[in-house]
């Protein structure tokens, strides 16, 4: 067979027989750009066997499949045996006048690995934008390669362009039967079978079978490429054995439109695509001026608030034991301006706009009440139904806690109480298995709104210390940092910026340091500070020297940290003290 | 090939008959020789007994290559089995059976009817002979070795295919029981003879076309009706079982598997038991036609149950692979394993060794001990009070994770009956029902409560009953009755003021009565303290943690989780005593710390319970040696404990918010403290007392030299020790 150089014509058949050639042209990150991605093609541009891109959040994992990776066909006109391979396929195929040797010796079975994947969930518009344009203009040249491709491939692979032809003629009937019957169907079935942890308005799920045993974790970004397989019949299951109750058999086998199954070929793991940007690192310093300034605006003229802010959104856990973790840097900013009710709605706008992944959670009585925030095993239909805390890692949550009122709270209530205070303490979920729990290491930043001290508990809380001036022209300030915002170069630098620092490595091995800390810290205790602050006061001082580009703490930014927190300790007992006043 | 395997089967099936037949097992304790097999095949043949259950390990005392085969390729076995079985019955019968249902009349009806047939000489066609599983009326299951391995689901793979495998796991859901067909019967409405056909999938294709000589020969095309009434079913039910949460690798969903159980194996479990199942594992066998070949692709695979236990709670961790290897015991032996087991406990926290000494005694516990109707608890019940922010109930969820049955409820988030048992009125029936609480659930094990204070009084009471007479008695709605609730209780309370106030009692302090806080053994106050030495090592800690991203290197590594686990299983097991020598020692030390507290202002309770305490902390420290004896160490390290604990509470410091009060007055303030009543006070103690406070010697002899001078006391001449005037 001819090489086929067009990643995107590539079949089944011919990655199976030049899996040496086709993996090493794998390697190439640029070649995989080539290939459309399913994240925003619908499912009715793509044709059934085309090899797609897919990038997501792993929601579920099912139990391995045994297929037959090798099976013999016996050709009934002429009486010939082959072996096929059923690998990268939903099921066995075969010609019309061809039939499958059930029994045969020769037969392989094999196991191969099933996992949903869903849209990441909480990712921002503007890290979609991004594959958007690049993939737009793949899908118009993807569109003329395919006419030029068809006329190719009719001389030369003539046998699975029959079968393909058979195949898409006397299905297309069935897949607008199946299309219609979705529509008609209410829209809260289709939510419930894509099963996203939050709405997600162009979210996709698909189901993703792996054939080789690499060690996947629940809630990782993954890109997969694989063979899409859009065979509608593939969800009409023979299941006579009656193994499968009815509601198993319509979640593990929803509507190939819905649902796309996808064959992997590759798997990437996305935290290794980290790019050093070098004309970025040049003007650190600046960028985190320019959004020291913009937050400083925000909230209000406070500088402390500002830094503190920006030490929050550069925070990722780096240590982590049981229920020992280093790295995460909650934060509870409170006290603003009662008049500004816009203030977190606002505040969480932009930072959506700095933030890859982040969501915010509003707390009121009833949604605390009502919101599933824990996943939850369904036996019913054998699946994890999913949760609004099923994040990703470096998801910004974003807590506004000023909607709450008092009331009675519910047992739920109590547990969502619970999950998000695990969550923050810990970070931590416990996933209900319902005979017992499972608890699942998150990497979620939390930032919460709150008028007062945060009913969640928090560690950090920080008192905004409100400039009368900026307090007045709020909404100027918005206005402004919207225009701000329109300038496209300022805020891929501080993308960046934040994306890079965050996965910076840092070391601190410094002697003369560690005696200053020790000793700082013997003076402050004699002050009769809790010794867990020891802990986030060094996250604070790690995550301070980070955001100057500086990976080793010195004693300026030490002291620099010090102050900071004994700054914002001061501005908690001013209150408690102006509270004792009255 | 095959040839040789039907001769090797051959062979197999006299090695079988022997193994049967000739098998004896020893009784350990009479040394009695019994025929095990022997006597159950005559049990069978009586229809005594439906399932004959063989024991692997005694196979394979027999001859261990079969037993060896027999776990490769059990299915085969089974089968073979059954046929030779079936063959040998007749030989074990003694006397006549009646017939038991209505398939055994049937059967007789039969086969008194083929007699009287054969009586006129005719053949019997072979495919109308009757099928051998509708006669037989035993089934066989095998028991895995005692050694054998027990996989998780995630284990379960291809490779295991055909073998005989046990796995662990919790039962998720369960089927209703159901008959499955095993043999259909069928009669012919055209020559009326009768055609078996025996099923082994859950599918089968009925016959239509009667296949008697008659009908076949003059194809009058007799069609076949079943006949329920000489069919054979099972029982059948299917099961779902899940991997526990600690065969889950971290990140990961757990796995199902499914289980079906034919006959006697079913209604062995409910959804939520704990099993350990042992089966062969099978892939579905697809039969009949299906239009779209292509769904056959997938194979489903189940495991086909032969030996269902279900597991108590205590059992779980105490399941086969419980015991210590030798490396892990080696590790135990180490010096110093008292503290080092200590210090594992909820490493993260930093400090407070001497707390968790104690914990890991109330997790161990003491001795029980019954005479009669006296019956004295040997759980040990702690009680952590503390400021705000120091670790307690970091502790008390690390002990909830630790202790194999426990625990976690809230003060404040439990009413007395939560905590205790509550009657229930079923919906249904209209009966009433008893519910168990956290007490009564964490029977035989911790109950951690939080918030202990936030109790509501009436709730409060419940707990005096269980934590002495360790039973909750209740009397409600006509039921009477007593329940056992043998917990220890590990309670954390907040003082009521916000800050623990040295001034006040501990009664005013935590708002619980004198009659509760004397039921628990030790009483912790952790208070958060300005020490400088101790404040200097935690700082190098911290921030030795977040230089290298470990621990510290001189500390003892934390011991895993699940080894302390074990270990503690191993050392409740023993039962030590207190020997007659050391009876004098004990009493004397309660006495002297008696005397202690008449003479010292003493906030805390010297009663008769503390001599109850010092025994019981004295047995646990023993059994943690592994030891069957209490030693004069054992009591003087329960001694200390309960000293420091008290210490904790008495010495417990006024937390001054005056920093800058003059150190000298402190210092002085603080030799009056250490001397009490007594006239001398050595230097030395001096010295460590305040330096422990965080004062530099210097200021101490500062202090020393003035207070000289203003003759408060007098200083020796060698300066060791000082006297007041």
């Amino acid at each position: 067979m001819t090489p086929i150089t067009k990643i995107m014509d590539w079949t089944r058949e011919y990655f199976i027989t030049n899996k040496l050639d086709c993996n090493l042209m794998l390697e190439n990150l640029d070649v995989l750009k080539e290939i459309p991605l399913l994240n925003n093609t619908p499912v009715h541009k793509l044709r059934d066997g085309q090899l797609v891109r897919f990038k997501g959040m792993i929601q579920d994992m099912h139990n391995p499949e045994y297929y037959l990776q090798m099976y013999e066909v016996k050709n009934t006109q002429t009486e010939t045996y082959q072996l096929k391979c059923g690998m990268y396929t939903d099921s066995a195929k075969c010609l019309p006048h061809e039939m499958i040797l059930l029994e045969s010796e020769k037969n392989q079975s094999s196991e191969r690995y099933t996992y949903i994947v869903i849209s990441t969930p909480g990712l921002n518009n503007w890290a979609k934008e991004t594959y958007e344009q690049l993939h737009y203009s793949n899908i118009k040249s993807m569109n003329k390669k395919n006419l030029d491709g068809d006329n190719f491939e009719t001389t030369n692979l003539e046998l699975t362009k029959k079968k393909e032809k058979l195949s898409s003629s006397n299905s297309s009937e069935k897949i607008d039967a199946i299309r219609c019957n979705t529509t008609k169907q209410s829209a809260f079935l289709m939510e419930y079978i894509l099963n996203f942890p939050i709405p997600m308005d162009d979210g996709k799920a698909c189901i993703v079978k792996i054939y080789e045993d690499i060690s996947l974790k629940l809630n990782q970004i993954i890109e997969i490429i694989g063979f899409i397989s859009l065979d509608p019949l593939s969800n009409i299951i023979d299941d006579s054995d009656g193994i499968m109750t009815k509601a198993e058999i319509t979640v593990h086998n929803p509507p190939g439109s819905l649902v796309p199954r996808l064959h992997a070929i590759k798997i990437i793991h996305s935290t290794k695509d980290i790019k050093i940007v070098p004309q970025m690192m040049s003007k650190v310093e600046l960028i985190r001026n320019d959004l020291h300034l913009i937050l400083r605006q925000l909230l209000f003229g406070d500088h402390l608030a500002a830094d503190y802010l920006i030490c929050h959104l550069l925070s990722s856990i780096y240590v982590k034991r049981d229920y020992f973790c280093l790295g995460t840097y909650p934060l509870n900013i409170t006290h603003f301006p009662i008049k500004y009710k816009e203030f977190p709605k606002d505040l969480y706008k932009f930072l959506s706009l700095l933030t890859e992944k982040s969501y915010l959670l509003e707390i009121t009585l009833e949604n605390l009440n009502n919101l599933t925030l824990l996943p939850k095993k369904d036996y019913e239909c054998n699946r994890l139904t999913s949760g609004i805390l099923q994040l990703s890692d470096n998801t910004h949550l974003v807590i506004d806690e000023t909607g709450l009122t008092t009331g009675q709270i519910t047992q739920a209530g109590r547990e969502n109480y619970n999950a998000i205070c695990d969550l923050v303490n810990f970070q931590k979920i416990t996933y209900d298995f319902k005979f017992y729990k499972v608890e699942y290491d998150t990497d979620i930043p939390i930032l919460i709104l709150s008028e007062a001290k945060s009913f969640i508990p928090c560690q950090t809380q920080i008192v905004l210390k409100i400039d009368s001036e900026s307090e007045s022209i709020y909404p100027q300030i918005i206005e402004i940092t919207e225009q701000c915002f329109k300038d496209e170069n300022r805020l891929t630098n501080i993308r960046q910026y934040l994306k890079v620092i965050r996965d910076t490595k840092f070391e601190f091995n410094d002697e003369d340091v560690t005696k200053e800390i020790q000793n700082d810290f013997i003076q402050w205790k004699q002050r009769n500070k809790n010794a867990d602050h020891l802990h986030s006061l060094m996250v604070l001082a790690r995550l301070l020297s980070l955001s100057h580009e500086c990976n080793t703490l010195t004693i300026e930014y030490w002291k620099k940290a010090f102050q900071m927190e004994i700054e914002r300790l001061d501005r908690i007992d001013k209150l408690s003290e102006k509270k004792i006043n009255f | 090939m095959p040839p040789k395997i039907s001769k090797d089967y051959a062979k197999v099936r006299e090695q079988l008959k022997t193994f049967l037949t000739e098998f004896v097992a020893v009784d350990n304790e009479t040394g009695e020789k019994t025929f095990k097999y022997r006597k159950q095949l005559t049990n069978i043949a009586h229809r005594e007994q439906v399932e004959l259950i063989i024991e692997l390990d005694d196979i394979h005392d027999f001859d261990d290559e079969l037993a060896i085969s027999i776990t490769n390729n059990t299915r085969r076995y089974v089968n073979l089995l059954l046929e030779l079985i079936q063959e040998m019955l007749p030989d074990f019968k003694e006397k006549p059976v009646p017939p038991k249902d209505a398939l055994d009349v049937y059967i007789e009806h039969r086969l008194l009817m083929e007699s009287r047939n054969r009586h006129l000489g005719e053949q019997r066609d072979p495919r109308n002979k009757y099928a051998p599983e509708l006669m037989r009326r035993f089934e066989v299951y095998f028991k895995d070795f005692e050694t054998a391995k027990v996989y998780s689901v995630r284990d379960i793979k291809a490779d295991k295919i055909g073998r005989l495998v046990t796995v662990r796991g919790i039962v998720t859901k369960c089927s209703n029981v159901m008959p499955l067909l095993v043999v259909a019967t069928y009669t012919c409405d055209q020559c009326g003879a009768e055609t078996f056909q025996p099923v082994q999938s859950l599918k089968y294709m009925p016959l239509r076309q009667c296949p008697s000589d008659d009908c076949r020969i003059n194809k009058s095309g007799g069609v076949l009706d079943m006949q329920t009434r000489g069919s054979k079913f099972v029982k059948f039910q299917e099961l779902k079982i899940q991997e526990h949460s600690d065969q889950v690798p971290v990140g990961h969903i757990p796995r199902t598997l499914t289980i079906y159980c034919r006959g006697e194996t079913t209604r062995k479990c409910l959804p939520g038991d704990h099993v350990l199942i042992t089966g062969i594992f099978l892939p579905i066998i697809k039969s009949g036609f299906s239009v779209r070949v292509g769904a056959a692709l997938l194979n489903e695979t189940y495991i086909d149950a032969h030996r269902i236990v279900c597991l108590t709670n205590s059992q779980t961790v105490d399941d086969s692979n419980a015991h210590l290897t030798d490396e892990e015991l080696s590790l135990l032996v180490e010096d110093d394993f008292y503290g080092k087991l200590a210090r594992s406990i909820a490493p993260e926290i930093y400090g407070l060794e001497d707390v968790k000494k104690a914990l890991l005694l109330l997790l161990v516990g003491g001795t029980d001990k019954h005479r009669e109707d006296i019956k004295i608890r040997g759980n040990i019940n702690i009680c952590l009070m503390g400021d705000p922010g120091v670790a307690k109930s970091q502790l008390l969820s690390f002990i909830t994770r630790l202790a194999p049955r426990s625990q976690y409820t809230t003060g404040r988030g439990s009413s007395g009956v939560g905590l205790t048992a509550s009657v229930m009125k079923d919906t249904l029936t209209g009966q009433m029902m008893l519910e168990g609480g956290a007490l009564v659930l964490a029977d035989e094990g911790v109950c951690c409560i939080d918030e202990f204070d936030k109790m509501a009084d009436a709730d409060r009471t419940a707990i005096h009953e269980v934590m002495e007479q360790q039973t909750i008695s209740i009397a409600k709605a006509g039921i009477t009755t007593r329940l056992n609730a043998r917990v220890s209780i590990l309670a954390a309370a907040n003082p009521a003021y916000g800050r623990y106030n040295p001034k006040r009692t501990i009664e005013q302090n935590v708002q619980l009565p004198a009659a509760l806080l004397s039921r628990f053994d030790l009483l912790w106050l952790i208070q958060d303290r300005a020490d400088r030495s101790n404040d200097l090592k935690m700082a190098q800690h911290i921030t030795y943690v977040h230089q290298h991203c470990i621990q510290p290197p001189t500390e003892t590594q934390a011991l895993d989780m699940n080894l302390i686990r074990k270990y503690i299983t191993l050392c409740k097991t023993k039962q030590p005593v207190i020997p007659e020598e050391l009876t004098d020692y004990i009493v004397e030390s309660y006495v002297e710390m008696r005397k202690a507290a008449r003479n010292s202002q003493d906030k805390t309770f010297t009663s008769a319970r503390n001599l109850l305490a010092l025994l019981r902390l004295s047995t646990a420290l023993a059994r943690l040696r592994l030891s069957n004896i209490v030693e004069k160490a054992d009591v003087v390290e329960a001694n200390r404990l309960i000293e420091m604990s008290k210490h904790s509470i008495n010495y417990s410091e006024i937390l001054t918010t005056n920093v800058q009060q003059n150190p000298m007055n402190r210092i002085f303030h603080l030799i009056r403290e250490l001397a009490s009543d007594k006239k001398t006070v050595k230097v030395s103690d001096i010295l460590e007392r305040c330096t422990s406070k965080g004062f530099k010697p210097d200021q101490i002899n500062d202090c020393i030299e003035e207070y000289e001078a203003l003759n408060v006391w007098q200083v020796n001449q060698t300066r060791t020790q000082i006297t007041f005037i």
